[in-house]
């Protein structure tokens, strides 16, 4: 994978979700799609399991950096690094798990593979701050942010099926192979 | 990114990652928020024209505005709460004169420096009510200042500052704290309906009312939907007192006091958590900004 053409599009996409993700939300409910978590589809759908892995770490990452939140009692808000990192790690490897046996042309694939993707790293983000609820007093409702991550996985796979059009042509420019490269090539163990 | 060495850091790193997210105190992780400002700077010139664009277009976006009608507006909101801050200033003046009997250094109203900013976005959780602001100490701001909406609704706190950019927290953020106000029944006079008001989350303030009667004819004085709120909170910065945080929509009756009631207030702009660009008030002396 071509680490600078990784890095535009991470800058990129994560432009998008600064800039798009509260307005094309609904209302103040936080029901958003995430595009950082369909562009890590898309590489995890072709990529290394190891790529997959470092692109998961650096995209989870940035996103743990610009999610401040704010701590009971307290004015200045608060940056975890780590979240976001793990979540996406665990996500792209159930799409890692799945893309063996899908169509991968396809951009409802993309979308599916967002859809179920994003669950599991809702799943993981909602657990791993339930966690931290014993370091730090926050308001957290374990019970809601689920509910509300179920939603923003629903509409991150509605995203991703016309994000697909985009992504699809990419990538040649990302050194990522084609669905049909790998059809009769040595499996790559990264 | 293939090379040995990467390959045998990344258990390292996912390691190191578990215990930050899980093991290691916000407190210790203050650099994080460093480099998350730094971030939102690289990002600046991508998602603050996403921003813009996408609030322009959207459903949510406030009112249009004609040029000359909202200056007039604003200067007519800025001189009211001029007033209105005039006011309590000097009924607490009044009251610290009788109760210390003597000349203190009294405090005039402390000048504001205004600047017009343009929102660069918001956090990866939209639900965190934080919107990163084009202007940070370089431009003189600082975490006494409030951010104001068109109209000078009050929008929220600056909580964070860096360089370039600044964090606001919306008042209307679910997981804000409650804020005394004043519901104002005559608006030429600092002297309401005291409440508590509550962010629910759905961009409302909600919460109850302290009972107050009439001295004439000693009925419960009610709020009625459609009368001014102010901020009237003595832990907000100085500067923000008496700025309007919106209007009563509704009013019901506590169903734990009956005697009192509970408001539901709503910003005078429709999504404060989506506007393009807001205005900057930071005080130009501290004193203005300590609560």
């Amino acid at each position: 994978m071509r680490g600078v053409t990784f890095a535009l599009l991470a800058w990129i996409f994560l432009g998008l979700e600064l800039g798009l993700k509260s307005p094309l939300g609904f209302g103040p409910s936080g029901v958003a799609p995430s595009f950082m978590f369909v562009l890590l589809t898309y590489i995890a759908m072709a990529a290394t399991p190891k790529q997959t892995a470092w692109a998961a770490i650096i995209l989870g990452v940035l996103m743990d950096l610009t999610n401040p939140f704010t701590l009971h009692g307290k004015i200045q808000p608060a940056v975890v690094v780590g979240p976001y990192a793990l979540s996406f790690l665990l996500g792209s490897q159930l799409v890692l798990t799945l893309r063996g046996v899908m169509i991968r042309r396809n951009p409802f694939t993309l979308g599916f593979l967002a859809l179920v993707g994003s669950i599991v790293a809702s799943i993981t983000l909602v657990g791993v701050f339930s966690a931290r609820a014993f370091l730090e007093n926050r308001d957290w409702h374990a019970t809601h942010e689920l509910w509300v991550g179920m939603k923003c996985s629903l509409y991150t796979g509605i995203a991703a099926v016309p994000l697909a059009l985009v992504l699809m042509p990419l990538g040649p420019f990302l050194g990522l192979p084609g669905p049909q490269a790998r059809r009769f090539a040595r499996p790559n163990s990264g | 990114m293939q090379t040995p060495l990467i390959q045998r850091v990344l258990p390292a790193v996912i390691g190191m990652l578990v215990v930050l997210a899980l093991g290691v105190p916000a407190r210790f992780q203050w650099w994080a928020a460093a480099l998350g400002r730094t971030v939102m700077v690289i990002e600046a010139p991508l998602s603050g024209p996403v921003w813009r664009l996408a609030t322009s277009l959207g459903p949510s976006r406030p009112a249009p505005y004609d040029d000359a009608t909202r200056v007039l507006e604003e200067e007519n909101e800025r001189l009211r709460g001029e007033l209105l801050r005039t006011q309590l200033e000097n009924d607490r003046l009044r009251q610290t004169i009788t109760d210390l009997q003597s000349g203190l250094a009294l405090q005039d109203n402390s000048p504001v420096r205004q600047l017009e900013a343009s929102v660069l976005g918001a956090g990866s959780d939209p639900e965190s009510g934080m919107l990163t602001i084009r202007a940070g100490t370089q431009q003189g701001v600082n975490t006494d200042g409030v951010a104001l909406a068109p109209g000078l609704q009050l929008l929220g706190r600056v909580v964070a500052v860096s360089e370039r950019t600044c964090t606001v927290r919306a008042l209307t953020t679910k997981s804000g704290e409650a804020m005394t106000a004043m519901i104002m029944v005559n608006q030429e006079v600092a002297d309401g309906l005291k409440c508590t008001l509550t962010p629910v989350g759905d961009g409302t303030l909600r919460g109850p009312v302290s009972d107050r009667r009439d001295p004439a004819t000693n009925a419960a004085i009610t709020p009625q939907p459609g009368q001014i709120v102010r901020l009237d909170d003595p832990t907000w910065p100085k500067i923000s007192r008496m700025l309007k945080l919106g209007v009563v929509e509704s009013v019901e009756p506590n169903p734990n006091q009956p005697l009192r009631r509970i408001v539901t207030v709503r910003p005078t702009v429709l999504d404060l958590e989506r506007i393009s660009d807001v205005i900057l008030w930071t005080p130009i002396d501290q004193a203005g900004g300590k609560p």
